[in-house]
């Protein structure tokens, strides 16, 4: 597999092996994974898959045992933690289940977060998540706070962050785990929206539902993924 | 992030418990506000000690006789205790000092005071006419008996306010007289009221209930040898001086002179009846003690603010407990490790801060209902409300710093999977 001009995200034999006390567990054995530019795939699998693991060193959240990971062109393999998080904070647009949005604060507050760890201003902070939550439709309540908010508005308020410092890609975790059926369909929507903007976007889910709406499924079994580059319409 | 992101955020952690916030900081509350009025009213209570002694003058000696403990020696002939300063030692003092020292003799006559034919419980002292200028005594009408009155050993005396209000509270004083055993003195001098120094160990007498008399005058018409007669018994005292003021100019230092003076009077005193009392020194004690007063009331409130911070740090480890979840997330938005730091940190200094400033706040009103209750100055200097605006930073920071480091090195993972 040759890198290309076009690949964002490059994984080479990525291995994850945790020392335990009763001895090693492998949880990744050799992942290699390409995903390029404007891409939209879900990644699928059984608990205990390795599914996790591998969201969090997509995620630059936890380091490979062995292999490369390659990042917009850079091998983060040895990036220090400072580095790591700065990586995280402009380049990977994270979503998760639980939203985990900052009860403290109201949603535009939550929006701009990740722009203070940026440096950002205040004004073009303000302005920006602004825009953000007017994009994903709840401009309207921009200054409640997400205990006033049902799951459906949390989850686009947690999507306008992710997307506050333009990060080079989405890292959606059950982006719709936690929700019903109709807020689950809303948030497909606005994540196969952005997709169709060019943001590329990782979902990793075991709902089939959600993961045909993407442009390809992998899926882990054992910590190997398995079936690389099946696409959705050829199933 | 800026400073103020880092604040605004540390603010709005802290209003998410504002009961507990505010519990917390009461152990800093306390601390403070002790400190600020212990230390204005101490300062307030200094600054009266010191006016006082420096009314008596830090250039003065002070030297008083005093009837020995041991029992002296008998004449052999009478019964007669011969004891204290005598006017060959202020002789003595003048000559070894020339001009650079004034000499003020005091000496407590003893006998009753009578007026318009009553006794009247008044004390009468009979004294060198600089007296009433060395003691920065005012007239409230008349005049002060002078040098050439008391040469002229005339028979004059000035009274103190309480004596004239008391005894001629309708007749003007200054058109009557005073009689003390057989001798008549006429008023020429009303003094003005004094505050009254009881507080102060060195006054003896209080100068509103006394009567002041010429000492040459006395000297010449009483003569020190005093009788007293009690239950027909008859005690004889022979005193010359009860209180002798040694007041040097300001080209001598005490210090130097002191020395030589307690020299001569040991040798010339072997009874010990007599005592030195020198203001100057007793201010340099007075300030010594407020020193040893400070560092004892600085511990007490460094204990407080201990005890204060323990609380902080305690709050601040359950809250970063409480907000693993939180810390989780801001890791995983980019967070470094530095900033959840400083997140942790700025908000128990903005804890302790609040705590400061309310601290602070109390300690100034507090300060002031003591002043009222006690009818005593009390003195704000900025010194120690900077300083405990300071140390309560200073609490949060060290507090605040082990927590912080706890939230800021947890596993991003780990904390985003907890609940």
């Amino acid at each position: 597999m040759s890198t290309s001009q076009n690949t964002l995200i490059s994984l080479e034999d990525v291995h994850k092996t945790y020392r335990l006390s009763w001895g090693e567990l492998t949880v990744l054995k050799g992942v290699t994974l390409r995903i390029n530019k404007g891409d939209f795939i879900a990644i699928m699998g059984p608990s205990g898959s390795g599914k996790s693991t591998l969201l969090n060193i997509l995620g630059l959240l936890d380091k490979p045992s062995k292999g490369v990971y390659t990042l917009n062109g850079q091998n983060t393999t040895e990036f220090s933690d400072d580095e790591l998080s700065r990586f995280r904070n402009k380049s990977i647009g994270f979503i998760f289940q639980y939203f985990n949005l900052f009860s403290q604060l109201t949603a535009i507050q939550n929006v701009e977060v990740p722009m203070e760890y940026a440096g950002v201003s205040r004004g073009d902070r303000k302005k920006r998540a602004a825009a953000l939550l007017e994009k994903v439709g709840i401009g309207s309540r921009m200054d409640h706070k997400p205990t006033q908010l049902s799951g459906g508005e949390m989850q686009r308020v947690a999507i306008a962050r992710s997307l506050s410092n333009n990060p080079s890609f989405l890292l959606a975790d059950e982006p719709t785990g936690n929700l019903d059926e109709a807020s689950g369909e809303k948030i497909v929507n606005v994540l196969k929206e952005l997709s169709r903007e060019g943001i590329t976007i990782v979902v990793v889910t075991h709902n089939p539902l959600v993961a045909q709406q993407t442009h390809k499924i992998y899926r882990m079994k054992d910590g190997a993924l398995l079936n690389t580059n099946v696409d959705v319409n050829g199933m | 992030m800026s400073l103020f992101d880092i604040f605004s955020l540390a603010f709005r952690g802290i209003m998410m418990h504002k009961l507990r916030a505010f519990l917390t900081v009461l152990g800093i509350i306390f601390g403070i506000a002790s400190v600020i009025s212990m230390v204005a009213v101490s300062e307030g209570a200094k600054q009266e000690v010191i006016k006082q002694i420096e009314q008596l003058g830090v250039n003065n000696i002070f030297i008083r006789s005093k009837k020995p403990a041991v029992e002296v020696k008998q004449d052999s002939t009478s019964f007669i205790a011969k004891y204290g300063l005598r006017n060959e030692d202020v002789k003595h003092f003048s000559e070894l000092f020339g001009s650079r020292l004034q000499t003020i003799a005091l000496r407590n006559v003893k006998y009753p005071v009578h007026t318009l034919g009553n006794r009247v419980k008044v004390e009468a002292y009979a004294v060198n006419p600089p007296y009433f200028k060395l003691t920065n005594l005012e007239l409230e009408g008349g005049r002060f008996f002078t040098d050439e009155d008391d040469n002229e050993l005339s028979g004059y005396c000035v009274i103190g306010y309480d004596v004239a209000k008391k005894v001629f509270p309708v007749r003007d004083p200054l058109k009557c007289f005073v009689k003390i055993q057989d001798h008549a003195f006429k008023v020429i001098g009303v003094l003005k009221n004094k505050e009254s120094m009881k507080t102060s160990t060195i006054q003896t007498f209080d100068v509103n209930e006394t009567v002041f008399i010429p000492y040459k005058s006395w000297y010449n018409r009483m003569t020190p040898l005093t009788a007293f007669h009690d239950k027909g018994a008859g005690t004889y005292e022979y005193v010359e001086i009860t209180e002798l003021i040694l007041s040097f100019d300001s080209s001598i230092n005490i210090l130097d002179v002191k020395d030589v003076i307690s020299n001569y009077l040991e040798k010339s005193f072997p009874n010990k009846d007599y005592d030195m009392t020198i203001p100057y020194e007793l201010l340099q004690q007075k300030k010594q003690a407020q020193k040893i007063f400070a560092l004892v009331m600085i511990s007490i409130a460094s204990l407080a603010l201990i005890v204060g911070g323990i609380g902080i740090m305690n709050i601040m480890l359950a809250s970063v407990l409480e907000r693993i979840k939180e810390i989780g997330t801001r890791r995983a938005l980019g967070a470094t490790k530095r900033l959840i730091r400083m997140q942790f940190l700025s908000e128990s200094v903005c804890l302790s801060m609040i705590g400061g400033i309310i601290g602070i706040g109390i300690g100034v009103g507090l300060s002031f209902i003591i002043s009222t209750i006690v009818q005593w100055q009390v003195i704000f200097t900025p010194l120690p409300i900077f300083a405990a605006f300071f140390i309560s930073v200073i609490v949060g920071i060290v507090f605040g710093t082990y927590p912080a480091i706890k939230a800021s090195n947890l596993d991003p993972i780990e904390a985003l999977r907890s609940e």
